[in-house]
């Protein structure tokens, strides 16, 4: 006969096994849902990123703007029926002018904004500004692009612009240039350059 | 009926809190708010006007900058100016601080940059003050002063607001030639 203290005692051991095993059951179980789980989420980050990279820059909008905030032509791939181009036009002028004030005594320009996935990359010329909204990983390679389009505008429509009547009339072709870079028929190497808003004069 | 579309710029100017923003409010949207809310910087509203010259039907859409009363804002302030064709002064009937702004530091600022272009007097808040007649006088002067139509008006009550600013679309047209003398001579008043 065993005694009730050894037995006690086995029963105790018996148990202790058995915790332990679950226990042990539960975090390998654990680290290996762990690991499955971390792998699966690198995964889809490498497969968004490469994605991405591979997604091509791409204009939605393009406001050409008048120094003085006035909408010039505005091009859009889609309607956003809420939003009045002509009042986002002058808002972004005066954000740009509040932005130089607040940080008067900085040497530079506010030439991007972000917002969500989207970015509005903002060239200034010498009489317009040319601001389109990005959508894609690397909106900078369109800088070049827009420089050489505004650098054609204004070198073609110099007398119109510095002297604007508040009419399209005098700037016909505004349109084929401005939808030539929608179309991506800017794209190579710069053949203007354009200094931002140092040759401004108002 | 031959028709046509302008566009143009318009800035209201004056002190902090005179009621630039309420005008524009009670102007565009018919409303009114108690609450005082600082403009940052700038802001655009548009309002699509319609005046009949005679025979000729004039669309006007009127950009309005609203722009913060702060004064300092150089950059922000030159760029509102900046092809400003109409320049709405504001002033606080209750505060006469805000008269002498105007007289002193608004309009010698639009006038450096824009040189002479078409201006209304708005002395605003008029149904806070205790003399209708001496508010009257007041705006009168300053009007004179500037060789301009003045009005006393309240963003509150929506006295003389619409009126002020059709005052100031009229006189853009005029100014930018857009109306002949003879349309003007025989000009209706504004359709809306």
């Amino acid at each position: 006969m065993v005694s009730p203290e050894v037995a006690e005692a086995a029963l105790v051991a018996v148990v202790g096994i058995i915790l332990f095993e679950g226990l042990f059951l539960g975090y390998v179980t654990y680290r290996i849902y762990r690991g499955a789980q971390l792998e699966q989420e690198a995964k889809a980050a490498r497969a968004k990123a490469e994605a991405e990279a591979e997604r091509p820059t791409l204009i939605e909008d393009v406001f050409l703007l008048h120094r003085s905030g006035l909408l010039l032509k505005h091009y859009t791939r889609r309607l956003r029926p809420n939003v009045d181009s002509d009042v986002l036009s002058g808002m972004l002028v005066a954000v740009q002018d509040f932005i130089k004030d607040s940080f008067r005594g900085e040497r530079g320009h506010l030439n991007e904004i972000r917002f969500g996935e989207i970015r509005i990359v903002v060239l200034e010329g010498k009489w317009t500004i040319l601001a389109a909204v990005v959508r894609g990983t690397s909106p900078y390679n369109i800088q070049p692009e827009m420089a050489t389009a505004l650098g054609e505008l204004e070198s073609k429509y110099e007398d119109p612009l510095a002297d604007w009547d508040g009419t399209m009339e005098q700037m016909a072709d505004v349109e084929t240039i401005m939808s030539g870079l929608v179309e991506g028929r800017y794209h190579g190497p710069p053949s203007i350059t354009l200094k931002p808003a140092t040759v401004v004069t108002r | 009926m031959p028709r046509s579309f302008v566009k143009r710029k318009i800035v209201l100017l004056g002190d902090a809190s005179v009621g630039k923003t309420s005008l524009i409010r009670r102007f565009v949207l018919d409303r009114f708010s108690d609450e005082y809310i600082v403009t940052l910087g700038a802001k655009v509203t548009k309002k699509d006007l319609r005046f009949e010259f005679g025979p000729r039907v004039v669309d006007l859409s009127l950009l309005i900058w609203d722009v913060l009363g702060q004064k300092g804002y150089k950059s922000l302030h030159e760029g509102a100016f900046f092809e400003a064709k109409g320049v709405l002064l504001v002033h606080d009937l209750t505060r006469p601080e805000t008269r002498e702004s105007l007289e002193n530091y608004w309009m010698d600022r639009v006038r450096a940059i824009n040189g002479p272009i078409p201006g209304v007097i708005v002395g605003n808040k008029v149904d806070l003050v205790p003399s209708r007649t001496e508010a009257q006088e007041e705006v009168d002067a300053v009007a004179r002063r500037f060789g301009t139509r003045g009005f006393l008006s309240s963003a509150k009550t929506g006295e003389n607001v619409q009126e002020a600013f059709m005052t100031l679309g009229r006189a853009v047209l005029e100014a930018s030639g857009i109306v002949d003398e003879a349309a003007r001579a025989s000009a209706t008043r504004p359709a809306r």
